[in-house]
């Protein structure tokens, strides 16, 4: 076999590769949409509103389905890391060096939301505990609940800075590159004299 | 617009619910993208 057999049939296996991380990629996009929300719709269905003591009643009567619903989320935030993996792989002939920032940046974005898990699973247990709550009563347990939800918010909105900064630099790639059909492309882009 | 919302959520937590409005685009963006991907992957062998 040639030397120009051999790197033809390396790029054949590489356009392979990327072609298989694309659909994953794509596949990978909606699963989070999914994951995501059946989890946060789960648990806030269950949650409701009302006083302290009616949400513990309902979140401990239905506390594997919340504690499902709060795995989804996680099954969501892990499966971010091979969503940054799969367009890395599909954007690193484009530029290596700007899709593996954008990798980072989505890997940051997993990290937070691991984080962000936990006080999901705290507030669960602080719902769910009697020790928990004969210890620190009512009122104490929902200052805590509600510092919980405060912190999830915030851990919330700083991931998806993370999320937002990935996706720009990944959308741009995907921009620069010629994966994008043509027509749509030129329909977006600014004219020349700008 | 997801960095601005974001960070406007952090800023003025009590327009967090208005300002969630702006995630629309994003979520049109990857719903197309992904479905883009999955249909035609990507073809361009001239990148190589």
């Amino acid at each position: 076999m040639s030397l120009h057999d051999k790197a033809r049939l390396i790029g054949e296996r590489a356009g392979r590769t990327q072609r298989l991380c694309a659909r994953v990629a794509g596949f990978l996009f909606l699963w989070l949409i999914l994951t995501g929300l059946a989890g946060s719709l789960t648990t806030s269905h269950i949650v409701g509103s009302g006083t302290f003591a009616e949400t513990a009643r309902r979140v401990a009567a239905s506390e594997h389905l919340y504690r499902l619903a709060l795995c989804s989320e996680l099954i969501e935030t892990l499966s971010v890391v091979l969503l940054a993996f799969a367009l890395y792989i599909t954007l690193k002939p484009v530029d290596k060096l700007l899709a593996q920032t954008a990798m980072y940046w989505r890997l940051g974005e997993s990290f937070i939301g691991g984080v962000g898990m936990i006080f999901g699973f705290v507030r669960l247990r602080l719902y769910t505990s009697p020790q928990s709550i004969a210890a620190l009563g009512a009122d104490q347990s929902q200052a805590l609940v509600g510092l919980t939800r405060q912190a999830g918010v915030a851990e919330y909105n700083i991931s998806a800075i993370f999320f937002s900064i990935g996706s720009i630099l990944f959308f741009y790639l995907f921009f620069k590159s010629r994966y994008i059909p043509g027509s749509w492309r030129h329909s977006v882009s600014l004219p020349r004299s700008w | 617009m997801v960095t601005i919302v974001c960070f406007g959520s952090l800023i003025f937590p009590e327009h967090a619910a208005t300002l969630q409005y702006g995630w629309a685009p994003m979520a049109i963006a990857e719903v197309a993208t992904a479905i883009w991907l999955m249909v035609f992957a990507v073809k361009n062998p001239s990148l190589w």
